[in-house]
């Protein structure tokens, strides 16, 4: 089972330094979430809203959201991906400037 | 993605069911299941009386929507924990939910009616937050519930909850608590109200997404002196195994429940006596709420009545 991250570890890793895009396909918004702007690789960028404790982050690059959890190492069936008032799959899109909120489900009592 | 029933576009995704729901058909998928759930295991009917714990989460706020929605009677009580902000949020979440639906919610204050608080109770005893709360909550709903004439309490157990707790039984091997793990338990000549969990074929995330989509407010913070408790970590661990094996939280509660729990019970009938402070049933001569009361409070219950 790979290691996990739990929703309050989620700070330090999302303060990480970027990995280095230099494995990343150049492309019209290829699989990594980049497309061109006049020529330059853009990496998209998802504003989300992390709780427990409640903060709000940016992360580049991912284009679905089961990339998005993926890159932050959480476990899907321990959260809901929320857009607005809609509840999002894990294989839908993610666009640029999408605000998010990554909405724990565990709760105790 | 598509809903299995209309084909219009899914909102949510139940793997261990191999389907996908728009959010109308889930919301009739989820009551269906608590209905199967009710009946199957004849928990109440329409004409019972029954007590809701509501606790202003989504599970309780949840099946109170669920069950009124399938026709059910059913009265919420809410139990003021005295864990600063958090608590008075969680009773604000439940009142709006009764205000706005026109149902009737009791309300007890743990600090002003017991004399403690849960943070009072855990600096005051060995037990953990979570056990001083849960332990108070069972005494004071109970007696709620046989104070005002209710024939059955109804409580917010989701399917992880229950998971968590049998892997948790297990793993200490609890012989007494896996015995007395049951969706249902009945009415005690000692005075225990008829307990039922209509839930426990709902997964936790499920119940968030049935909140979300009904327009639900709930609380969504966590509680403060629930973080990192060892039912939560353990609820993480099930749901990464969940993740690559949809269905398995179900089949390890649901075979337990079936073919394990009546080993346990066999020949573990623990007899009750009345406490002989408040007269709730016990196994010794004081229940563990009187002595959590004492220790916290500093005066035990009898003093109150005789104050």
């Amino acid at each position: 089972m790979r290691p996990l991250l739990s929703i309050s570890d989620l700070n330090s890793h999302l303060h990480a330094k970027p990995k280095s895009r230099s494995n990343h396909h150049l492309g019209c918004r290829n699989r990594h979430g980049s497309h061109h702007v006049r020529g330059r690789n853009v990496r998209s960028v998802v504003k989300i809203l992390l709780r427990h404790p409640r903060r709000e982050q940016e992360v580049q690059g991912p284009s679905t959201v089961r990339q998005l959890l993926e890159k932050l190492s959480i476990v899907p069936e321990s959260v809901l991906v929320i857009r607005g008032s809609e509840l999002l799959l894990s294989t839908d899109r993610l666009e640029d400037a999408d605000e998010v909120e990554i909405r724990p489900v565990i709760s105790g009592g | 993605m598509r809903c299995r029933v209309c084909r219009g576009r899914a909102a949510i995704e139940v793997r261990r069911h191999n389907a996908a729901f728009c959010g109308d058909h889930f919301v009739e998928h989820i009551q269906r299941q608590v209905q199967k759930t009710i009946d199957d295991l004849k928990m109440f009917q329409p004409t019972d009386r029954a007590l809701l714990g509501v606790s202003g989460g989504k599970d309780s706020l949840a099946l109170w929507d669920i069950l009124t929605d399938l026709g059910y009677q059913v009265d919420g009580v809410n139990l003021e924990l005295g864990i600063g902000t958090y608590s008075a949020d969680s009773t604000n979440y439940s009142k709006d939910f009764a205000d706005r639906r026109g149902l009737t919610l009791h309300e007890v204050d743990l600090e002003s009616d017991y004399g403690f608080t849960i943070p009072m109770a855990a600096d005051t005893s060995s037990r953990t937050p979570c056990s001083a709360c849960g332990l108070s909550k069972r005494y004071v709903l109970n007696a709620i519930a046989r104070r005002r004439g209710y024939n059955v309490l109804v409580m917010g157990h989701n399917l992880d909850d229950e998971a968590a707790t049998l892997f948790s039984n297990v793993t200490n091997w609890n012989l007494d608590y896996l015995a007395r793990q049951q969706p249902v338990l009945d009415e005690t000549e000692t005075g225990l109200a008829r307990k039922v969990k209509p839930l426990i074929r709902v997964a936790e995330r499920e119940t968030a997404a049935y909140a979300v989509i009904r327009g639900i407010d709930y609380e969504i913070d966590e509680c403060p002196m629930a973080s990192g408790n060892t039912v939560n970590r353990i609820k993480e661990q099930l749901n990464a195994i969940e993740q690559t094996s949809p269905g398995m939280k179900q089949r390890f509660l649901f075979g337990f429940l079936e073919r394990g729990a009546p080993v346990f019970r066999e020949g573990r009938r623990p007899e009750l006596t009345a406490c002989t402070v408040c007269e709730s049933p016990t196994t010794g001569d004081v229940c563990a709420f009187c002595k959590l009361q004492q220790r916290a409070s500093g005066r035990s219950k009898q003093a109150q009545e005789n104050a």
